[in-house]
């Protein structure tokens, strides 16, 4: 039987590999703050972060694809983004709300799906609802609906390429590594793996 | 004394930020934005303790996001898109390049200034705020679960030990004639096997001091809500109303 609660080394691994997902992206902001220096005259500044954004899924992803269970994706970025305001991001508190709309991507997808598929095209397809609801966000938020349409589809769809590759590719492979490693001895995504192997 | 922001309960500021974000969402008044982004710099300024060199740090990548928005805004706003090539190649700039620009050139500053009015409440918040007393703010004010609580915490005093770490996983990578650049898997997945096992390790330490997250416990810091809290709440939320009512640009 499933156990839906949520322990305490639960909440320390979300919370601990979300700041590590921080880290990662602090890493990447060397890169992505010269791309957006560099498109800056060109009025295409904001296009430089999205090569990057599928990094800031990646708690959300995580935490789906590892604990499989209901509200795994919205606690998990939340947690992310809860951490995030506190290592004091200008933009504060309102990390949260973003963090809310991303979680709830990859909370959707595995919701439609009865928790019980966490294959890779799921993964995938969270991977892209999350892209297109943090460009809603953006739209209502940012004031993107001020932007023309032709550029806001050039920044979605280099946010889901981003989105797709990191999120629905490369963290399903390190959460497998990690299982095939015996370090996620315990959780969902082990237990899965071995009923698989035992099929 | 404290000063007033940093007396302030950490949930109701939270929250009268985001009321306030989700106003300032649907207006385009730059003359708004702009008195928001001014007054949030006084406030912080005469009602904290957050040092120049701190708030520089802060405004220097808010004013560079904004700048860079103004930019987008300024060639390609909805239905007034500047092709800049044209800009380079024209003396004289036709008719339809000045007319979107001047279109344009109120698109450009309602983007940025929105993201500095967002910047300005955020930094509000995150330069007058004390993790501690924001967590157990959280934690009686939100009813959120002690495990989530102390989980966040844990995880936020981990943040300078990985910094370390990860970057020593780096240069282990390196000493091996292994080039790594942010992306390489490599030092992720060492990092996530050392996070997964300090994760186990910092909750056995929890358990075995007593911390279960379910049962009663007693609180040495127990944020309560005053009086001034609501009525700082209520004054900004309705400072941002009338100025939506009576501003005109």
């Amino acid at each position: 039987m499933k156990n839906n609660a949520w322990k305490l080394k639960d909440v320390l691994l979300i919370a601990i590999c979300a700041v590590l997902f921080g880290v990662i992206y602090l890493g990447c902001t060397y890169v992505g703050g010269i791309l957006y220096g560099i498109l800056t005259p060109f009025g295409m500044a904001s296009l430089g972060y999205e090569p990057f954004y599928g990094i800031y899924f990646m708690a959300a992803a995580f935490g789906v694809y590892v604990m499989r269970k209901p509200g795994a994706g919205l606690i998990a970025e939340l947690l992310a983004a809860v951490l995030e305001c506190l290592f004091g991001n200008y933009f504060g508190p309102i990390i949260i709300l973003s963090g809310l709309v991303q979680g709830f991507g990859f909370e959707l997808i595995v919701a439609l799906k009865g928790y019980k598929k966490f294959d890779r095209m799921t993964m995938i397809q969270g991977a892209v609802l999350c892209s297109v609801l943090t460009m809603g966000y953006n739209l209502v938020i940012s004031g993107y609906n001020q932007i023309a349409v032709p550029v806001l589809a050039l920044m979605l769809a280099v946010r889901i390429v981003s989105a797709v590759a990191i999120d629905g590719i490369v963290t399903p492979l390190l959460a497998d590594g990690l299982v095939k490693a015996g370090v996620l001895k315990g959780y969902a995504v082990a237990r899965d793996a071995a009923v698989d192997l035992e099929d | 004394m404290t000063p007033f922001l940093e007396k302030w309960n950490p949930t109701v500021k939270a929250a009268t930020v985001l009321v306030c974000v989700i106003l300032l969402s649907v207006q385009y008044l730059v003359s708004l934005n702009l008195t928001v982004f001014a007054l949030c710099l006084v406030l912080l300024l005469a009602g904290s303790r957050c040092g120049l060199r701190r708030l520089a740090a802060l405004l220097l990548p808010a004013g560079v996001a904004a700048l860079g928005l103004f930019f987008m805004g300024l060639y390609y706003a909805r239905g007034g898109s500047v092709d800049p090539a044209a800009l380079d190649t024209v003396s004289a700039l036709p008719y339809a390049v000045r007319a979107a620009m001047s279109r344009n050139l109120y698109t450009a500053p309602q983007l940025a200034t929105r993201l500095l009015a967002y910047a300005g409440l955020g930094m509000m918040f995150a330069l007058s705020t004390d993790t501690e007393i924001f967590i157990a703010s959280l934690l009686h004010q939100c009813r959120l679960s002690p495990k989530f609580a102390y989980g966040i915490l844990a995880a936020f005093h981990l943040m300078p030990g990985m910094v370390r770490e990860f970057n020593q996983v780096r240069l282990a990578f390196a000493v091996r004639g292994l080039h790594v650049h942010p992306l390489s898997l490599q030092p992720i997945f060492t990092m996530l096997v050392n996070s997964v096992r300090w994760s186990e390790c910092v909750a056995m330490a929890m358990e075995s001091k007593g911390f279960c997250g379910d049962a009663p416990r007693s609180y040495c810091l127990v944020p309560r809500i005053h009086w001034y809290d609501l009525a700082a709440a209520v004054a900004a939320v309705g400072g941002i109303v009338l100025g939506m009512v009576f501003l005109r640009y």
